[in-house]
């Protein structure tokens, strides 16, 4: 049993609605196949915390967790080599896997979206769906990329092997951000497609195709989260997130620019706190210490988690700038952690005596 | 190729070569052979008694693609039935779609080539071809078109033949493939075979509008009075088969023979001799 439904799907959005997902998440998590798929194009950033967390949420109720490192989709969207497409994917997994703790299957889009029988049915839903329909789901920067603003073929491919995706690797729930919502609006539309080819033989292939459960997917759209000015991150540049490679001195200016209008002002309705979304989402989470921040009242306070440093804050104990200084020295030694062992990570293997020849020189 | 010219047909782009050395036709088994299959048939051969080597595609995956939206099963029998047909053109087909569209190493092309087509202008290109109307466009149309481009590359050939009504596929896919891949490629576009009724004649036509190749003698023979008969002028078969057809077979004579009656306006004579010539190119089928 999921002993939290609450920390886990506060916010989110449902489809087809939140008792289904609840249901599924309450009853039967160990019958439940997640998924989360990410094209591995960009350096990481902590923007990715949320949907982190929420993942091993599920993975901690019980669920079977796939995470796709959509490879060819990174290819075709920018234009990527397949061997920078492999470099960063392996970054990705690693990053994941091992600095972010998230135990779920790996799997890459390369290694089935080449499959015959994946094939078909990919070519079977794009003779099924009109253009008309798909062109709807595509972000509008998206849509204004490519020559003289008009998208490309790749485009519209990649909607649908998306909501393909999905179904081919027989997931049941959808985790994705909410940008994504009208690509997986998608899948009712090719869902009397996708079920009338499963099970078939009748192919070119003559490769019966897989037979997934008939219930409907479900998904669970992310709240959005938000860069150091307190704006929606689909409208943040790098300026403005705060990447797993900042330095010290690049993370203190970042953070001395962070928008945290102090208790009492509230944020506007498109503008978020971001200094206290930052240590809701990728502070407390990320360790088990307290926090120590100094106080109106000149007193070292300790805040075991969010939920007690929000309530000093709203209530003025808190100063926006002391607040900055102690989200900069948590930040800093959680980056610093994944720098190095990201270095240790890539050259675990090699016996630096040997590798240098110190061995041979000194006949030991 | 420059000679390719007196027949009507269009040389379009660079030329690697003055004889190609792969040529590329490629068909959809999406109706039957037809009269208008058959001008590509003798270019084919005579680029082969040149040192060409005909690379014979039969797209059977799209017919599939196509909007009429063919079952595979019927694809199979359809796919059967051209396969028999060309043999009897002298030509074997070389290659079929669905033999290597399915292969990890055509999938990685289409995915690389998307993301070099803009889907407005390859929609374009393919407008004359695409069955839908623009409003009600699949995906599976574009890549249709697609695809027409990339076997161009993936197939290795350096001339492509077709019709005039997949031209424009080409007019915009070569000069892409020589921009992004360095692939040069000419383009050898046919003038279209006209139809019994209509403008033009498509496998997808009614009977009424086109001659098969499995017509009996005496069923080309009507076609040809019918046709006559809408026609007022010159009639645009017997226009097509002299300038076309029959010197492309080498049966100048006839050619002739028809021009000359038609301009004495002797038009019984003339069809009777154009239904005589056409069913002399249809012996090997019927």
């Amino acid at each position: 049993m999921v002993q939290d439904i609450g920390h886990l799907t506060g916010g989110c959005e449902y489809v087809p609605n939140a008792e289904a997902v609840v249901s599924l998440l309450s009853n039967s998590p160990g019958s439940l196949v997640s998924i989360w798929g990410v094209a591995p194009v960009a350096p990481l950033h902590l923007g990715y915390d949320s949907l982190i967390l929420r993942q091993r949420a599920l993975v901690e109720a019980g669920c079977r967790h796939i995470v796709l490192l959509a490879d060819h989709h990174a290819m075709m969207s920018h234009g990527l080599s397949f061997t920078d497409v492999n470099n960063r994917a392996l970054y990705y997994e690693y990053y994941l896997r091992t600095c972010s703790g998230l135990k779920a299957q790996y799997i890459r889009g390369s290694s089935f979206q080449m499959r015959i029988d994946y094939i078909e049915q990919l070519f079977s839903l794009t003779s099924n769906v009109q253009l008309s329909l798909i062109k709807d789901t595509i972000p509008r920067a998206i849509k204004q990329s490519g020559t003289d603003n008009a998208p490309c073929v790749a485009t519209y491919l990649y909607a649908l092997m998306q909501c393909l995706d999905a179904w081919y690797l027989g997931a049941n729930l959808v985790l994705a951000e909410h940008g994504q919502k009208k690509i997986y609006d998608l899948q009712d539309e090719l869902r009397p497609c996708l079920l009338g080819g499963a099970g078939a033989i009748n192919t070119l292939s003559k490769i019966k195709h897989r037979d997934h459960q008939q219930d409907r997917t479900c998904f669970m759209y992310i709240p959005v989260a938000h860069d150091i000015m307190g704006h929606r991150l689909s409208e943040s540049s790098a300026s403005t997130r705060i990447s797993i490679h900042e330095s010290r001195a690049s993370l203190e200016a970042k953070i001395k620019r962070m928008f945290a209008p102090p208790a009492g002002q509230a944020a506007s309705a498109d503008r978020a706190n971001a200094l206290l979304e930052y240590f809701q989402n990728s502070v407390f989470p990320w360790r088990t210490e307290p926090v120590e921040i100094i106080g109106e009242d000149k007193r070292t306070h300790a805040f075991s988690n969010y939920g007690e440093l929000e309530t000093a804050y709203q209530s003025g104990l808190l100063h926006p700038s002391e607040c900055k200084q102690a989200l900069v020295n948590a930040l800093w030694h959680r980056l610093k952690t994944i720098q190095d062992a990201w270095a240790v990570a890539l050259t675990r293997w090699v016996d630096p005596v040997r590798a240098t020849g110190l061995e041979e020189a000194t006949g030991a | 190729m420059k000679t390719l010219r007196q027949f009507g047909i269009e040389i379009f782009g660079d030329q690697v070569s003055d004889v190609p050395r792969r040529v590329l036709w490629g068909v959809a088994p999406t109706g039957v052979v037809h009269l208008g299959y058959a001008a590509a048939f003798f270019v084919l051969q005579s680029l082969k008694r040149l040192g060409s080597s005909p690379v014979v595609l039969l797209a059977n995956i799209h017919g599939y693609w196509d909007s009429q939206k063919s079952a595979w099963g019927e694809i199979e029998r359809r796919s059967a039935n051209y396969r028999r047909w060309l043999r009897l053109a002298g030509l074997d087909v070389s290659v079929e779609t669905n033999t290597f569209y399915l292969t990890a190493e055509y999938m990685a092309a289409i995915y690389e080539i998307s993301a070099r087509l803009p889907l407005r202008d390859i929609l374009h290109a393919g407008r004359t071809t695409l069955k839908c109307p623009p409003g009600q466009r699949t995906l599976g149309e574009a890549l249709y078109v697609a695809t027409q481009v990339l076997d161009v590359r993936f197939l290795s050939v350096d001339a492509v033949l077709c019709g005039q009504d997949e031209a424009d596929i080409y007019r915009f896919g070569l000069p892409l493939l020589h921009t992004e891949y360095g692939h040069i490629a000419t383009g050898l576009f046919l003038p279209m075979c006209p139809g019994i009724q209509a403008t033009e004649m498509h496998s997808s036509d009614s009977p009424s509008n086109k001659i098969a190749v499995t017509d009996s003698p005496r069923t080309v023979q009507n076609k040809v009075q019918e046709h006559f008969r809408q026609s007022t002028g010159i009639p645009p078969l017997a226009q097509y088969a002299c300038s076309t057809l029959f010197p492309l077979a080498g049966i100048d004579g006839l050619a002739a023979e028809i021009t000359s009656a038609l301009r004495a306006g002797l038009r019984d004579a003339a069809e009777v001799a154009l239904a005589q010539g056409l069913n002399t190119l249809l012996k090997p089928w019927q």
